[in-house]
């Protein structure tokens, strides 16, 4: 099963599922993990709960919360609405700041997976008034999540770009963290590069610490409108290609790790 | 136009300046934004006359000390003529809030600020006075600032040695922020490494990001004494052959966007 578990769903969603859907036959992609930044550029939360109903045979939605104004509160709500788990991005404090804690906390009450931008993030005209900061945004700021809340998944986006060796550590030593290689990465660093990140494949000592497989933590997503998947979808073929990844490794990066994470089946 | 868009006036600055024109004539060079900082180099007030006597060549920064200064000391440099700020060595990271109401002063009065980032020399005599730490100095704290105060020029020193990912991602993303690539770093990386850093320039999905090319963001400077300022000219010109620069983006590497951030007729 091919599982993207990084894409956007707009407002006005109708149109973009059937194009999606299109898309995804072409391609050979099941089903696609769903979130939103929110409006008003965005879908909200009801929307995301709509058109995963509507469509629940191809997608899954996770809601989104803004760390900093929502409270815990709000992870009850996503869970109410049947939503698969909750995407953060723009907090307000970094990460791993003691008031988001309880979020946290409440998310692995209900068994909701979180998906974390993390690094660069795009600029935007409502930056000023949301308070933007890429700083906030690092991958270890998921360490402290990650040992709090041992039970909780976590997902981290583009490899953390550009803190990549941080990404690389924090994957390597948590079994609840995950990856994503979607964004400028796969653009801007060659294969080797990524290898080299979940170095410790190659190594005995170190090849099974934290108790799942490097390849075990890197998941598939695309994070591109549907007509750009297919160019993300051979990013990622050709990163397996040259680190040669046996088939078991596949399976579990182009959506094996991401259907146990959301109880796919 | 070639401006050296990073430069710092020692005193005695008369006889310092004697060299700086000097020098720069011979190089070609036409303006020189300098910063200072008491008690080695000029303070503000001091700035302020080198200013009035070079009005066709200098581009004079204040100093703001952050964590110390009020945002009035922004509005004493607009006063005394100088023409944007520079800061070094913040009590917080530069990107705390209490900074916050010293950059809108800088926006509102469009000056641009030159922030230095990364490694910083190592100064005995006041390092522990001044409670120095390099950790508040990376180049992804401009990152708030940039989307804050859109309107506002930021200028980061040093490629934010030894942050050059976190630099380059910031270059990307922020039509209003630009690097120089002085001090170490052109000596310590190949021309190769510090194309990597840009390597949007080479990439049609991302090439136009934050809608400037990314040899837009780059801005030639010396950071050196007169003497060594044609050493850093050369490693610039090395890099732009490496790269195949574009004659239109040398152009403004070498001094088209500083003319522009300073408001200068071409």
């Amino acid at each position: 099963m091919i599982i993207d578990v990084h894409h956007h769903l707009p407002k006005d969603y109708e149109p973009y599922i059937e194009k999606l859907r299109e898309v995804c036959a072409r391609i050979g992609v099941d089903r696609v993990v769903m979130c939103s930044t929110g409006p008003p550029g965005q879908a909200d939360n009801d929307t995301l709960a709509e058109a995963q109903e509507k469509h629940s045979d191809i997608i899954s939605c996770m809601g989104y919360m803004r760390l900093g104004e929502d409270t815990p509160r709000a992870a009850d709500r996503i869970k109410d609405l049947g939503l698969a788990g909750i995407k953060v991005t723009r907090p307000l404090h970094d990460y791993d700041d003691d008031s988001y804690m309880p979020i946290y906390a409440r998310a692995a009450a209900l068994h909701l997976p979180i998906l974390f931008h993390l690094g660069i993030v795009s600029r935007g005209p409502r930056d000023r008034f949301m308070d933007v900061s890429t700083a906030r945004m690092r991958p270890v700021h998921l360490d402290r999540i990650a040992r709090r809340f041992p039970k909780v998944n976590l997902i981290g986006a583009h490899l953390g770009n550009p803190w990549y060796d941080e990404a690389g550590e924090v994957a390597r030593m948590h079994p609840n963290v995950y990856f994503d290689l979607t964004g400028s990465t796969l653009k801007k660093k060659p294969p080797q590069f990524i290898a080299d990140i979940l170095w410790w494949a190659r190594n005995e000592q170190y090849g099974s610490m934290g108790d799942s497989h490097p390849y075990e933590k890197i998941v598939f997503g695309t994070d591109v409108s549907a007509d750009l998947m297919e160019d993300v979808k051979n990013d990622y073929e050709a990163f397996m290609d040259h680190v040669n990844i046996e088939q078991k490794y596949r399976d579990l990066i182009m959506g094996g790790t991401v259907a146990r994470l959301f109880g796919i089946h | 136009m070639v401006i050296d868009a990073h430069h710092h006036l020692w005193q005695p600055w008369e006889e310092y300046m004697d060299r700086l024109l000097e020098h720069s004539e011979k190089l070609g060079i036409d303006r020189v934004v300098v910063t200072g900082w008491p008690p080695w180099e000029v303070g503000n007030d001091t700035m302020a006359k080198a200013q009035a006597k070079h009005p066709d060549f200098l581009l004079t920064m204040g100093f703001i000390r952050l964590g110390e200064d009020t945002p009035r000391e922004v509005d004493r440099c607009k006063d005394l003529g100088l023409k944007g700020l520079k800061v070094i060595l913040p009590l917080d990271r530069y990107d705390a809030d209490e900074y916050m109401p010293i950059y809108a002063r800088a926006a509102a009065l469009n000056m641009p600020i030159l922030f230095h980032l990364g490694i910083v020399a190592r100064q005995v005599a006041f390092d522990q006075a001044l409670d120095v730490s390099m950790a508040r100095m990376r180049p992804v704290y401009l990152d708030r600032i940039a989307r804050k105060f859109p309107e506002l020029s930021i200028l980061g020193a040093h490629l934010g040695n030894p942050w050059y990912d976190e630099a380059g991602e910031l270059a990307r993303m922020h039509p209003n922020v630009y690097f120089d690539i002085t001090g170490s770093t052109f000596k310590k990386k190949t021309p190769e490494y510090v194309s990597e850093v840009f390597w949007w320039a080479r990439n049609e999905q991302y090439g136009m990001m934050g809608d400037k090319h990314p040899y837009q963001k780059i801005l030639f400077g010396t950071d050196v004494d007169p003497e060594m300022m044609e050493d850093v000219k050369n490693d610039y010109q090395q890099f732009m052959d490496h790269v195949g620069m574009a004659q239109e983006h040398r152009d403004m590497v070498w001094g088209g966007t500083a003319a522009r951030i300073f408001g200068l007729e071409e």
